[in-house]
């Protein structure tokens, strides 16, 4: 795939982020999101810490920490790994109520289905993935273009406000610039 | 050692510390140690050490300890790597060796038992210390250096489980109550509310 008119920059996305006041990304790190870890390396959010995890289970545990400990994390991974730590996210989101925010990104989706609806991807794991937060009652927002990256402060907000977890689908692959 | 006798051992050199309690040492520890902070993990497996990290990380003038057994360190054993990445010098990982999953009643066998050293693979990881102990002497004798040591350290302990009668139809499993589904939860609040006010 490539940067596309669907492609929001990783700096407008890390711009949002710190307006959420975001104090720690902690990550398995997302194919569609690159861009956006490599800003984050390269010292974008020079204040933000970064906690490479080796699963997901693991970033949504230590997330948890975090926020016991009086901190304001996101974690960033891809659909697959939502797949991945469904039970941890069972576990420590819902029966616990931790405000776990998520950026997950949209790996796997074809060109073909920028701009549609992601349940007509032809990708089991771009179709299932609202589905599956579904089944797990974790509400989701759409960052499909550009338009959209007001979803980010209203699914950090509903978060941290509700004390639960949400997720921003980032629908196509990050810009670099 | 039995569990119990570990978590007192424990409990006496770690007020003030918050304890991140998971499968075996989610009724000891809080039975020998009521007034600590501690959050019972659970329904979870495998989570106890990483929601240490996190509060470690977050809090590092405030020291962690993670009570972990072998069967959920070995459904995360990446977040050794992890962990030992992040380098938490206020960490304390002790991982309650007993050998078997369902300690109490079950007494089934952990992927790995007989093969695996959790010493060797924390070192192999990166834990700047790892140490065995296997008796609640060595415990008692050891556990104020180690806890004055290089960090993050894990302290694997030989458990012996307790001399209980296996499950069986005349002693079944008990049913899970409502509040194993919700104390990580309020132990988590509970947690946070005293790290805020300290």
């Amino acid at each position: 795939m490539t940067t596309t008119k669907y492609s929001v920059k990783a700096s407008a996305i890390l711009d949002e982020l710190k307006a959420c006041g975001i104090t720690d990304v902690v990550t398995v790190p997302d194919y569609v999101q690159a861009s956006v870890h490599m800003a984050l390396e390269a010292g974008y959010l020079p204040d933000v810490r970064i906690v490479n995890c080796a699963t997901e289970d693991e970033a949504v545990a230590i997330a948890y920490g975090l926020w016991i400990g009086g901190r304001k994390p996101v974690v960033i991974m891809q659909n697959q790994g939502a797949f991945a730590c469904a039970n941890a996210l069972r576990s420590i989101g819902m029966n616990a109520r931790t405000p776990i925010f998520m950026m997950v990104g949209q790996w796997g989706r074809e060109l073909a289905n920028l701009g549609k609806h992601p349940g007509l991807s032809q990708r089991r794991a771009v179709r299932g993935t609202e589905p599956l937060l579904d089944a797990l009652e974790i509400p989701w927002y759409r960052l499909e273009s550009p338009d959209d990256i007001g979803v980010i402060q209203k699914a950090c907000k509903y978060a941290f406000t509700t004390e639960s977890p949400a997720a921003v689908l980032v629908g196509a692959h990050t810009a670099y610039s | 050692m039995l569990n119990i006798d570990a978590c007192k051992i424990i409990a006496k050199r770690s007020p003030g510390w918050v304890v991140i309690c998971t499968m075996s040492t989610i009724m000891t520890f809080p039975e020998v140690a009521p007034d600590m902070l501690s959050i019972r993990v659970a329904p979870l497996m495998g989570g106890a050490s990483s929601i240490g990290l996190g509060i470690a990380l977050a809090k590092p003038d405030r020291g962690v300890m993670a009570l972990d057994g072998d069967g959920s360190l070995a459904m995360q054993l990446g977040s050794l790597l992890t962990i030992a990445q992040a380098a938490p010098k206020n960490f304390f990982h002790f991982v309650f060796h007993n050998r078997v999953l369902y300690e109490g009643g079950g007494r089934l066998p952990i992927a790995g038992e007989g093969y695996g050293d959790f010493v060797a693979l924390a070192k192999a990881a990166g834990y700047p210390a790892a140490y065995s102990i296997d008796t609640t002497e060595e415990l008692e004798s050891q556990l104020d250096g180690i806890l004055k040591g290089p960090a993050p350290a894990l302290i694997r302990l030989a458990i012996d489980c307790p001399p209980t009668p296996r499950w069986s139809d005349d002693n079944p499993q008990a049913e899970l109550p409502d509040w194993w589904f919700t104390m990580m939860g309020q132990d988590g609040r509970k947690v946070k509310q005293a790290l805020a006010s300290r």
